[in-house]
């Protein structure tokens, strides 16, 4: 990674002319060769870029970026006041959080924080439409679908009204009943789930955890 | 359909009727007011599948018939008659209401959708409550239940009647209220009310005065008020096991007057957000004096202190104030005591004397879970 902070202005030409009058920028090189010119805002975007694979001509006063698409990006240096380079070794690449999966394992280990007396039959269990999360069964024996979301939306719902009237055709299961567990409900999939009578729940992702919350509960 | 009414009385009727009126999109006949003409009585009937309500009035009936009314019409339109006599008469799809010069035309909703009423059932032998007893008495628990529909078994209040004792009982998980009431009824029974339900008996215990006669039954519970009922379904569910929660005994003990303390907890939490726990009052306490503090460098910061009789070690506790002031709402008596074991367990705060007015022998506790600093 090489970070030049530079006194500069640029010019760009290829899908359309741009222009950037003299000015103090940031030049961004990365190791794959893709070159960005940030200002100090704009959040995480870059005034310019110019993606790899590209070539590019770096003397002393004047880069000039060119690719194979015609496009040309120069950049005219007037004063050069940091130029440095650091190797930042390979990335491990963005791992998301398992939030969802989690919960999902987290309930099918405690299923009674969904309802009282709920115990589970099997995790991801089949229909001819995908598995539904959570198959459970309450105290009285009847079955339970549970979806199981990080974040509660419509789409969600009507997943899970798909699974459950898959699950309500084996005679040996219905009648199926549903719940909707996310971290948080959407107020639109509350009112959804109340329609379609399934029962949503937002479920405590840290209390599931077992991590000590800092209120203090009777219970 | 036709009858001819008194307009207070039945301005008042239609009015109580609509509290129970449902609101569900998928059951468009839940928002609506079933009127029945039989014999000389007007009965209007509304629910909302959890509670339904009914009533009747003397009316002077000249035609026996059923309707099924816009709830939230009728309440309007009720609101804004003339003061004179109510005349009403309705055909296939029509209500027409008359009264002084005004006239109205309602357009009906079908009958046949809506559910049919849930009755108290005549088997059932029900306990007999003073109006403003059974007010108070629900009052001082409710209050401490949930209202998060997360964990619908925590939004009811547990009642378990027995021949010679009512158990009041409700949590939110931080907090507890828990009334012992002696009484000699003849009923029996165990039930989970929705607080909803509980609060509407009480408003119509408080409106209403005179007795309630509550019947317990399998399935639900029915108010009666005499010329008007409700009927709630019960919560399903397992109660969690509160007995276990109280604690047997106390390291600290401080007995303070209840009104001074709630105003100087009410005047302190004024620097930071009442229903958060975020932001809570600080009880410090020591022999003579208790110092109530509240808020942080961000917001703002404000103390006070009032004389209070300390038991044990001085003690630092806070609470969610809006839970605290409602435990020493509830309580009622003009002193308090507030028992401590140390600043992480739950405190008790119970009444301490018995100038509580009812005649009836009555044992409250109010268990309060405090804050982490």
């Amino acid at each position: 990674m090489r970070l030049v902070v530079t006194r500069c202005t640029v010019d760009y030409s290829g899908r359309l002319e741009a222009h950037l009058p003299e000015a103090v920028r940031l030049l961004m090189v990365k190791a794959d060769g893709c070159v960005a010119v940030h200002a100090d805002g704009g959040a995480y975007k870059p005034l310019n870029w110019m993606n790899a694979p590209n070539v590019l001509v770096d003397d002393p006063d004047r880069w000039v970026v060119t690719n194979s698409k015609g496009e040309r990006l120069e950049i005219t240096l007037l004063e050069v006041l940091s130029d440095t380079t650091y190797d930042l070794g390979d990335d491990p690449g963005l791992t998301k959080d398992g939030v969802e999966a989690h919960l999902q394992q987290l309930l099918a280990e405690h299923p009674d924080a969904l309802a009282d007396g709920l115990q589970l039959v099997r995790r991801e269990y089949p229909t001819d439409i995908g598995p539904v999360d959570l198959l459970c069964r309450d105290g009285e024996g009847s079955y339970i679908a549970v979806e199981v979301k990080r974040r509660g939306e419509i789409d969600g719902v009507e997943q899970l009204r798909r699974y459950m009237d898959r699950l309500d055709r084996d005679p040996l299961l219905r009648p199926v009943r549903g719940i909707f567990a996310a971290q948080r409900v959407k107020p639109q999939a509350r009112v959804l789930a109340a329609d379609r009578g399934i029962r949503w729940i937002e479920v405590d992702y840290d209390l599931l955890r077992g991590r000590q919350s800092d209120e203090l509960r009777l219970f | 359909m036709k009858f001819r009414a008194e307009r207070t009385e039945f301005a008042e009727a239609a009015t109580w009727v609509l509290r129970t009126v449902g609101a569900r999109a998928t059951l468009p006949a839940l928002s609506g007011v079933r009127m029945e003409v039989a014999g000389d009585r007007l009965l209007l009937g509304s629910t909302d599948l959890e509670i339904s309500s009914t009533l009747s009035i003397p009316v002077q009936a000249h035609r026996d018939g059923v309707a099924l009314v816009p709830g939230r019409l009728l309440g309007d339109v009720v609101r804004s008659l003339p003061n004179a006599a109510v005349s009403a008469d309705a055909d296939a799809d029509r209500l027409h209401l008359e009264c002084g010069n005004a006239r109205f035309d309602l357009r009906l909703m079908p009958l046949e959708d809506f559910p049919s009423l849930a009755a108290a059932s005549d088997d059932a032998t029900p306990a007999v409550m003073k109006a403003d007893e059974f007010a108070a008495r629900v009052a001082q628990v409710a209050r401490a239940a949930s209202t998060d529909d997360a964990r619908p078994v925590l939004t009811g209040v547990y009642v378990e009647a027995t021949a010679d004792e009512l158990v009041l009982a409700a949590t939110d998980s931080y907090r507890l209220a828990v009334l012992t009431l002696g009484w000699q009824q003849d009923v029996e029974g165990t039930v989970l009310l929705p607080r909803r339900a509980l609060d509407e008996a009480r408003r119509s215990a408080e409106q209403l005065g005179s007795e309630v006669r509550i019947a317990f039954e399998d399935s639900q519970v029915g108010f009666d008020f005499g010329d008007r009922q409700l009927v709630t379904r019960l919560i399903e569910g397992s109660f969690p096991p509160f007995r276990q929660l109280i604690p047997s005994g106390y390291e600290r003990r401080l007995e303070v007057d209840r009104a001074d303390l709630i105003e100087v907890v009410r005047r302190v939490s004024v620097v930071g957000d009442a229903n958060t726990t975020a932001t809570p009052v600080t009880l410090h306490l020591s022999a003579d004096t208790v110092r109530v503090t509240a808020g942080s460098g961000e917001i703002g910061e404000a103390e006070e202190s009032l004389p209070g009789v300390l038991e044990g070690d001085d003690l630092q506790i806070a609470f969610n104030p809006r839970y605290l002031t409602d435990g020493l709402d509830a309580t009622g008596t003009q002193q308090v005591a507030l028992e401590f074991r140390d600043d992480l367990k739950p405190a008790v705060i119970r009444p301490t004397d018995e100038t509580d007015d009812s005649e009836t022998p009555v044992d409250f506790l109010y268990l309060l879970m405090p804050v982490r600093l």
